[in-house]
């Protein structure tokens, strides 16, 4: 059904038109919520609240953009609202470049290189990837989810989050060092692991 | 400069507001061929960035989606991931 049509049904009350609404676009909310606000139970209360809110805009809906992206808007607002609401205290995270970190770099690249599909695949790699996410202070975490992950520009990111790009940027840049920091850390200690793991299979 | 870099350095001008060709542009790029810690800061980075980029999508868990359905007062039957296959 085209969405026009979905949209004026919707509009009428049928219930299977709103279902319909939900169930195009129920996964793109929730995953935006899961990178954004971290905790499961956060994503699925701004799931809620962003088809409850959709629900009782749908009127405003001038189709000047797809419904999808009216409703990742509305999703993206959901889930700074309760940021907003939610103020974490700043954390420190890792950010330097000293030597023990460049040759931390300079393995994970290698291991990178030497097998990406592998460590992709691996669900204990996945696992860190996600608590490295978690681990970021939300004023870091949610302009690296919006301007790297869902590719907005560096002027949309600071309108979101009421601030300037300067600061956008720099807290890009912390965001995307820790991470990497948190990568690098996790690919030398997973490879050390492995390595004694064979040494000692070898001995035995 | 690694090959690898020069897209970087493009994405990197280009985050700065900057033109390619720009005096700050290039001095980033004259800098990234002869320092390979700098180059080195730079991959790392945006491999980083790129696996992020292709975390997988989480479907919205059963029980997630049936207290869903319950606030929006909408029947569970309707929604299907067969549908979406």
């Amino acid at each position: 059904m085209e969405e026009k049509e979905l949209v004026r049904r919707a509009l009428e009350g049928r219930v299977e038109a709103k279902t319909e609404i939900v169930r195009r676009n129920q996964d793109l909310v929730y995953n935006l919520a899961l990178k954004l606000v971290s905790k499961p139970d956060d994503a699925e209360t701004v799931l809620q609240e962003t088809f409850l809110r959709v629900f009782e805009k749908l009127e405003s809906f001038r189709q000047e953009s797809t419904l999808r992206t009216w409703i990742y808007r509305i999703a993206a607002n959901s889930a700074l609202m309760l940021l907003r609401q939610r103020r974490s205290d700043p954390v420190t995270i890792e950010t330097s470049d000293d030597d023990e970190t460049l040759s931390r770099n300079s393995r994970m690249l290698a291991s990178l290189d030497r097998n990406p599909l592998e460590l992709l695949l691996d669900n204990e790699f996945r696992r860190a990837l996600e608590a490295a996410m978690k681990e970021l202070p939300d004023s870091w975490r949610v302009p690296f989810v919006l301007k790297d992950i869902e590719g907005l520009s560096l002027q949309e990111v600071a309108d979101d989050l009421n601030t300037t790009v300067p600061a956008v940027k720099a807290a890009l840049h912390r965001a995307r060092v820790a991470l990497r920091n948190r990568l690098a850390e996790f690919i030398v200690q997973h490879e050390t692991g492995k390595s004694k793991t064979v040494s000692r299979g070898e001995k035995g | 400069m690694k090959d690898n870099c020069k897209p970087m350095v493009e994405r990197l001008c280009d985050a700065l507001g900057e033109d390619l060709s720009s005096p700050l542009c290039q001095e980033l790029q004259d800098h990234l061929a002869k320092c390979p810690d700098c180059a080195l800061q730079v991959d790392t980075v945006r491999r980083t960035v790129q696996i992020y980029q292709t975390f997988p999508c989480e479907r919205v868990p059963g029980d997630v989606q049936k207290r869903l359905l319950a606030i929006l007062q909408l029947p569970l039957q309707g929604i299907s991931y067969k549908d979406e296959l």
